[in-house]
Order: structure tokens, then sequence, then C-alpha cells
């Protein structure tokens, strides 16, 4: 008992927030006492796992509560544990840094575009401008998309692009009185709030789409929601609606390829420089609203993309994967029929 | 005016009934009669070989009825044995006396999942603690560590200041959420539990590590087998000559591993054409089980018997040489006891505790869990009983024994008053040094279950004790009158 105790005055202490991963800490300290405990019967190497050997015909006459020096030496910690590199968590990370920056840079436009800060027109001006370098950039650095080229594939694109701009472009009247109804503030906090879901839910390492899962799919949703909200309430003329819907049709649902690509072709000195530039765009479009939300943003995206995988490499180790002989057999089938 | 009634005369102390010399102990699990299985036996046979020693037992349990009895008298049958008729001895509920006077109350709580009754922490307290008082317990022993029972009746005990021991009967993961927050719930109530029983080694490395107790307060006490139901026939000979016939008596399930057998069974008859199987017990892998043996034409060579009165599980025993185990989890596997002290030579997948049971020449393990490897050592375990080329049996050759001397063998490592007298010395241990009761050094031990859930437990270890004060004003102990305790009559124990 007064392993466990020490064992926690001195980690909850120290580690008060990481509890969390040590919650197998004091079957370590149960290990080490067991061990101290065997001490005493080293001399006896009869003791075996045995229930049929009636206690009272047993040479030493060993109490039932008897800890052998072989207790749990079957015992296996951390079988299947692969240790991280915080370089590769931190590079890593940066996948999460370029979404949060990218949200943060979406909500300062449409502050922007209600306080006439910046007109519809530039935002799309911006808008084609991006499109055409991020297809640019996905040509040069992934080799998939060169290969997958056929003209076919290009005049599909194309449709869909038109198809969703135009859908973008007539339902840009009907977005402005679609919350007219409702308060600005509960249009905000459900924006906030669906954007915060966008984050969470999204598919951060997604193989083929990003709406492959479901929760990707519920993610882009939120999004896409979350930007309508928004664009209705820019009351003054469409084309800021219109702007506004294909910024963010651009930001969640293209970008995240776009990224996949930068990382896949980019050296990672070259990938962090993307990361930083991106952090400090979205510090530069939310400084004129509030030079301490800015200065927030860039620390959310210092905690997020330094301090959690330094973080997460030094819990490391406290993971104790516990297995046994009590561990429930796998079936192994192979070659059977 | 009439006068005041006196005053009701308080409780005398615990263990002063003149039929009880050692004492009152209240067995509690969600498991007992009519459900069968091996939590059931170990409650009924535990407390028929205390009540021999000169305890006073009694059992609580939830209440049966027809719809909630999943397994009813049938060994091996399906879980949530809808398919069973509903019969009317599966049907339990108020006190009932069972053989030599053992009181069972069944408390009517309805079963909510797997026979266990809805967890709720406090739902029960009350009338838990009626019975408690009323039946002037001296020890409680919960029994099976995901019974929901076991666990209120821990708290409620320890509340009231009483020795508590817990018996855990079978084996948990790590991983997995289910097992965390079963483990948590285990960490609750093992660190203010008294003493705590495993049934084999394994089970209480298992059980430590999960409940994160001393291992010295620990103790292995194993299951037995009532020899008296389990005995080789009379003479050495096989019913048919120049069969070997192979039994499995288990329920069909994955963690039984049914899957495993359906593709030993193909191997084993092919390989040696006198091979004969008996298998016992019904689950869901039947069908695929059925599936398998015709497929392979083997419709002829494979007998399945479905679920099997308890009293039946011998019949089939006596009639094979070898008995099958592929079970991918067991704490103490019961079945090859039984088996071996029917005479038969055993093969078993090695998990859990089962090496600890048997002696290696009695019981052969298999390498791995593949059908391939389970052949080969079903092979080897034939080869020790008959000639393989004739199917003759030749009785053991390796080591030399009769399966007189094998039912001996098995009669004298796992008697149940020898249990009895082990369990015994744990509760005189657990009421000589019970961790104490004192609310605060209780609210200690929960404090150190952990930064999270210690608080928890602290605080419905807290609310506990102002219930157990409330009820202590609305129905005092001294109010409760004592339970009548009836001179058993003395029928001998088997």
């Amino acid at each position: 008992m007064q392993y466990i105790l020490n064992y926690f005055c001195t980690s909850s202490a120290a580690l008060l927030s990481e509890q969390w991963f040590a919650r197998a800490l004091p079957s370590r300290a149960t290990v080490v006492m067991a061990h101290d405990n065997a001490a005493a019967d080293s001399s006896q190497q009869v003791w075996k796992k045995a229930l049929w050997k009636r206690r009272s015909n047993n040479l030493h006459k060993l109490p039932d509560n008897h800890t052998s020096s072989r207790f749990l030496e079957d015992l296996v910690l951390n079988a299947n544990a692969v240790p991280r590199d915080v370089v590769t968590v931190m590079c890593d990370a940066q996948v999460v840094v370029h979404q949060l920056s990218l949200t943060g840079l979406f909500a300062a436009t449409h502050a922007h575009l209600r306080s006439n800060l910046v007109s519809g027109r530039t935002i799309l001006f911006i808008s084609t401008l991006l499109l055409v370098a991020a297809t640019t950039a996905c040509f040069l650095l992934d080799p998939a998309y060169a290969n997958a080229f056929t003209v076919r594939r290009a005049l599909f694109a194309l449709q869909q692009a038109f198809l969703v701009t135009a859908g973008c472009f007539f339902i840009a009247p009907v977005l402005s009185t679609l919350t007219r109804n409702i308060s600005s503030d509960t249009v905000h906090a459900w924006s906030v709030a669906l954007l915060v879901a966008h984050l969470y839910l999204h598919d951060y390492f997604f193989v083929v789409s990003a709406t492959n899962k479901l929760t990707g799919g519920l993610s882009l949703g939120a999004a896409v929601l979350a930007s309508a909200l928004l664009a209705s309430r820019l009351d003054s003329p469409h084309v800021d609606a219109f702007a506004q819907v294909v910024l963010s049709m651009e930001v969640f649902v293209l970008s995240p390829y776009v990224r996949r690509a930068l990382k896949r072709g980019l050296s990672r000195i070259a990938h962090t420089g993307v990361t930083v530039a991106l952090v400090l765009l979205c510090a530069a479009a939310i400084a004129p609203l509030s030079a301490s939300l800015a200065g927030a943003s860039v620390g959310v995206c210092a905690f997020v993309g330094v301090l959690c995988p330094l973080w997460l490499v030094r819990v490391q180790k406290f993971k104790t994967e516990i297995q046994g002989p009590w561990d429930e057999a796998q079936l192994l089938l192979e070659g059977c029929t | 005016m009439p006068s005041p009634p006196p005053p009701s005369p308080c409780p005398p102390p615990f263990g002063a009934h003149a039929h009880a010399p050692k004492g009152t102990v209240l067995m509690v699990t969600d498991f007992f009669f009519p459900n069968t299985g091996g939590v059931e036996q170990h409650v009924y046979h535990l407390s028929q070989c205390l009540m021999e020693a000169g305890y006073r037992l009694v059992v609580l349990t939830h209440a049966y009825t027809p719809s909630t009895t999943t397994t009813s008298l049938k060994i091996g049958a399906r879980d949530g044995g809808a398919h069973l008729p509903g019969r009317s001895n599966t049907t339990r509920g108020g006190v009932r006396y069972l053989t030599n006077g053992l009181k069972v109350y069944y408390i009517p709580k309805r079963a909510f999942y797997k026979q266990n009754v809805f967890p709720t922490l406090f739902a029960s307290f009350r009338l838990i603690r009626t019975i408690l008082v009323r039946e002037r317990v001296d020890v409680v022993h919960c029994h099976q560590a995901f019974s929901v029972l076991a666990h209120e009746a821990t708290l409620c005990a320890r509340t009231l200041a009483m020795p508590v021991v817990f018996t855990d009967h079978s084996l948990f993961g790590f991983s997995d959420t289910s097992s965390i927050l079963t483990n948590k719930l285990l960490k609750f109530t093992l660190c203010d539990a008294s003493a705590v029983i495993c049934v084999s080694h394994t089970s209480k490395e298992n059980t430590v590590l999960r409940a994160c107790c001393k291992p010295t307060s620990v103790f292995v006490v194993p299951n037995a087998v009532d020899a008296t139901r389990f005995t080789p026939p009379a003479s050495n000979e096989p019913a048919q000559e120049g069969i070997i016939t192979v039994v499995v008596v288990s329920r069909l399930v994955y963690r039984k591993g049914a899957d495993l057998l359906r593709y030993v069974i193909p191997i084993v008859c092919a390989r040696h054409a006198r091979v004969r199987f008996i298998i016992a017990g019904d689950g869901d892998k039947r069908p695929s089980l059925e599936q398998a043996v015709r497929a392979h034409g083997l419709e002829g060579r494979v007998t399945f018997t479905g679920a099997l009165e308890h009293s039946a599980v011998m019949k089939v025993m006596r009639s094979g040489t070898v008995f099958l185990n592929c079970s991918l989890t067991e704490a103490f596997c019961m079945a090859i006891v039984e088996a071996a002290a029917c005479g038969l030579v055993v093969v078993s997948t090695d998990v859990g505790g089962v090496r600890e049971v048997l002696p290696p020449p009695l019981l052969t393990l298999s390498a791995s869990t593949h059908p391939e490897s389970i052949a080969d050592a079903l092979t080897a375990a034939m080869a020790r009983v008959h000639d393989l080329e004739t199917g003759e049996y030749v009785g053991h050759r390796v080591p030399r024994l009769s399966k007189q001397e094998l039912h001996e063998f098995v009669r004298q490592s796992y008697d149940w008053r020898h249990v009895a007298s082990r369990t015994e010395v744990v509760y005189a241990k657990a009421c000589r040094q019970a961790s104490s009761s004192d609310l605060l050094e209780r609210l200690q031990r929960y404090a150190l279950c952990g930064p999270v859930a210690g608080p928890i437990f602290a605080c419905v270890a807290v609310v506990a004790h102002m219930y157990a004060c409330f009820l202590e004003w609305c129905i005092p102990a001294c109010s409760i009158e004592a339970a009548r305790t009836y001179a058993p009559t003395t029928t001998t124990v088997s």
C-alpha cells in the first residue's frame, strides 16, 4: 500500500494533468511490491502454479495468499507499443494547424466583408487566383495528379466547378433572407459551434477522400452550414454572399486535397514554412479586428503544433499495455478451409 | 391506560446463535440456482460444506422468472435460452430453504442483462441492510466481478462495518471500454473488501492487476467437483469395441472455442478412422458447427446431444475416453476436472488457468490455438489410452493409471470440504484484520483509486453512509427482529 501511496503522491503532484495516461500506474507499483515480497521465498524453488496439490500435504504449508517470486512472471508490458518520435508527431500535427488557421481566416474574411473592409469582388478575385495556384501546385507536387490526368477528367472537373459556382451564384440572393427572423447573436453562436464541430470531426488523415468516413462527411456538412449561416448575415450586395460561399467551398472542400499534395511534395522544412506562413496570414487577417484575438490565434496554433506533440511524446512513458496468460486466446485459422 | 411496551431488546452480539457456533455467512451473487453454471455450483457446494463445518448460511440472489432464466436447468444451454420451454421450477421468488436448511432470499429485483439486476447503487440498499441485520450476518461473501448485486451488497455491508470477502471467478481484459469500466468498479469494491479469493493463480494475477489490490490480500482457493456425481464406469471396458469416442461438453459459443471445434473435427476424423465425437451443449455457433459436419459428410461420426440436464452430463462423459476443451479463455475449467473424475483423458487449449488444474500426464495441452495443433494434442492423448490402429482401449499407459485411480486423484485434490476449510481461513482473517470500517479510513482508501475515480468513489461512500444513518433513524436495527434459525437436519453432504 505504501508503494501505491508514494507513487501517487509523487506522480499526482508532478503530473496531475497527465493522469489520464497513467491509468495503469498502480499496477506497476503492485508488480514492484510483489517482487519485494517474493525475496522471502527465493529458497522455495518448488512452488509452481498447481491447484491440484493439497495444501495440507504441501511440504511448506504455504498459506493460500502466498505470493511467490514467480507471481506475474508472465506479465508482458507494451509488447505492441510503438515509440513516437517528436519530429514526426510535430509534422503530422501541422495538418491540424492548417485546418485551424484556415478556419480562422475564413471567419476573419466574413468579419471584413461585413464591415466592408474588403469587397466581395476582391474576395472573388483572390479565390480565383488561389484556385489556379492550388491546381498548379497539385500538379507540380503530387505526381498522382499528373498521372491521373485525362482530358475527360479535366472536363468533368470543370463541369463540376461550373455547377457548384453557378449554384452558389443563384442561391446567394436566397441566402440573404435566410436568417432574417433570427438574431445575429444566435447565428454567430451557431456558426462558432458548427466550426468547432467541423474542426473536431474533420478527417485529418484521410486516404481516399475527406468525406469517406461518416465523421468526415458530418464535418464538411457542419462547415458548409456555418458558411451559409454567415453568408446570410451579409445583407448588402449579393456578390458578398456569393464570394463568401465560394471561398468556403475552396477552404473546406478543396483545400484538404491541396494540403495533402503539399505535404507529399514539399520537404519537411518547406512544409513547416507553409504552415508558419498560414498561421501568420491568419493572424494578420484577424489583427484589424482585435490584436489580442490575433495573438490568441497564434497561441492556439503554437499549442496544437508544438506543445501538444511534445506533451504526447512525454506521456508515452506512462503507456502500460498489459498482456499475460489471462488474455483471451486469438483464433489461429491460417490454412483452414 | 396500558403501559407503553418495553423497548425491544437489542440484538445479541454477532455469532451468538445456538445453531451457528461459528457465525453466519451471507453469500451474495446474481448467479444462483435455478440458473446453472460454475458460480452457481461453487456457491451451492461451498454453502453446504460450510454448514457442515458449523456455519449458518444464507444466500442472497435476485428473483427468477421463466423469462429471465437464461439457461434453465441444462448444461451448455445457449445464452438467453428463449427456446427452452418455461418450466415451473425455473421460477423462484421470496425465501426458500434448500438442502440442509440453506436459506435463500430471492429478492424482487428483475434480471436486466445476462442475469444481472439493473445497476443502481442504492435501490437494493434498504433491502440488503434489512437482511444483513435480520440474519445477524457476521461475514458477507460476494461472488463474481460482474454480478451487480455482489457490488451493491459489498457497498452496503462495508457501510454497516461488516467484513466482506469477494470471490472473483473469471478473467477480464484491460483494453476495451467495457473492461476499463468493469475494472474501475472492481477497484471500488475490492479496495474496501476485507479479503479477495480467486479460483486460480492466473485469475489472481489478473485480479491484482485489474483492481490494483495487494497480492497478499488475495487468496487462491480453487473450485472443486462433487466427486459422487462424476464417477468412472464400473468396468474399464468401453461400450463399443474399436471405437474411440471424444467428448465435448461446453456451450457452443465463440469464447468456448466453437469456431476451433468446427475445424478440429474434420482434421481428426480424416486422420483417424475410428474416432467418434459426442458434442453436448448448445449455443449460437451450433448451426455453423452442424453445417461443417455435414459439409465433410461426418454426420454418422459426430453426435449432437444439445443442452443436457446436469445429471445426463456424467452419462455422456462416461461413454467416452477422451475429453476435449477448446476454450479461448478460462479462469478454472470445471468441465475438465469433471471429465477427469469420470476417468477421461483430457485435452485442452493452453489458456488462462487451465494448466494449473491438472498435472501434465492427465492433461494434454495444445501448443497453440490452431486447429492442427489441437488435433496433434488430441492424437497424442488418444495414443495414451487407445491403440490407434484398432481403436482398442488399452488403459492409461503413461502414467499407468486406471480410471478408478484417476477418479480417486481428482476426488482427493478437488474436495468441496477442503475448499470450505480453506475459505474458513479467509473468513477468519477477514474478521480478524478486517480493514478498518471507519469512514475516514475508507475514504482514504477510495481516494487512492485514482485522481478522477477516487473522489467519485468517496462521494458514493459518503452518500451510502448518510443513507445508512437515515435508515438507522427510520428503521433502527433494534426494531428488526432476528430471523429464526431452524436446527439443520444432519443429512450428510456428498
